[in-house]
């Protein structure tokens, strides 16, 4: 039984409804945003397996700059994260209630 | 044979790894399983024949945005809130209602009609290539590094201290 691209878009499934369910049962924002990069992973784990089992490099092209991408958003993330543990001393997303400091 | 073995083992080694992420009672134990995970994924991508990601997924997830993670971890209190709220009930049932719908969606898609990997390896001179000699992709790579600018600045605004007069 040889590896065939359906094994990788199962993968790339499992790995998204794990970052889901992580996402979903979290209220540690650290741990939410870790859930999102997890999604991002499979995500790019879909993109990749298609652009191997289609033959062209478009999809690693995309996978590249969606790396790009998430490296930018969990940067801002963490730092939106560290003003906001700076204001309420805590960084469990359900005792911030207030938009406004 | 030997191809579905290698899968099969840096299959578990994501899963576990994700898994950890999302189980784990301390932050800190979770960002380890973070990085096993992403290393994990640059090893599915080393079996996919794209070389060039897996070096970039290496250097910039296990490498910058793992270290981020803990230094956040670090820098907030964040294993001081282990409890879970209630209310949370549904989030397991949502994740395997999709897991089920994707399943379902994929395994009546023609994915199985691509037959055998290509032969296509995504080393850094053919993905170079691809993003500068073609023309569709230039545009979109500066504007990711554009992006990237914007990205630093704004997370330097944001988290630096602010300045009392």
């Amino acid at each position: 039984m040889s590896v065939t691209v359906f094994h990788y878009v199962f993968l790339g499934m499992l790995l998204f409804s794990i970052g889901a369910y992580g996402l979903l049962s979290s209220r540690n924002a650290v741990r939410m945003l870790m859930s999102i990069e997890l999604m991002l992973n499979a995500a790019n784990i879909n993109l990749v397996a298609f652009s191997s089992y289609l033959g062209n490099l478009h999809g690693q092209a995309f996978a590249a700059f969606t790396i790009a991408i998430a490296a930018a958003e969990a940067g801002v993330g963490l730092a939106i994260l560290l003003a906001l543990y700076r204001n309420f001393r805590t960084v469990n997303l359900r005792e911030i209630k207030e938009l406004r400091w | 044979m030997i191809d579905s073995l290698v899968f099969l083992v840096i299959s578990a080694v994501v899963i576990a790894g994700a898994v950890v992420v999302v189980m784990a009672e301390r932050i800190f134990h979770a960002v380890l399983g973070l990085a096993l995970a992403l290393l994990g994924v640059a090893a599915v991508f080393v079996t996919l024949g794209a070389e060039f990601l897996a070096v970039i997924q290496v250097l910039v997830y296990a490498g910058g945005v793992v270290v981020l993670f803990l230094f956040a971890t670090m820098l907030t209190k964040s294993d001081l809130q282990l409890r879970r709220p209630r209310g949370d009930e549904l989030a397991p049932v949502s994740a395997v209602v999709f897991a089920i719908v994707a399943l379902f969606y994929v395994a009546s898609s023609g994915f199985a009609e691509l037959g055998e990997r290509g032969s296509v390896v995504g080393t850094v001179k053919n993905v170079g290539e691809l993003i500068y000699d073609l023309n569709i992709y230039v545009l979109p790579f500066e504007l990711v590094g554009l992006l990237l600018l914007a990205a630093m600045v704004g997370a330097i605004f944001l988290a630096r201290k602010e300045v009392v007069k």
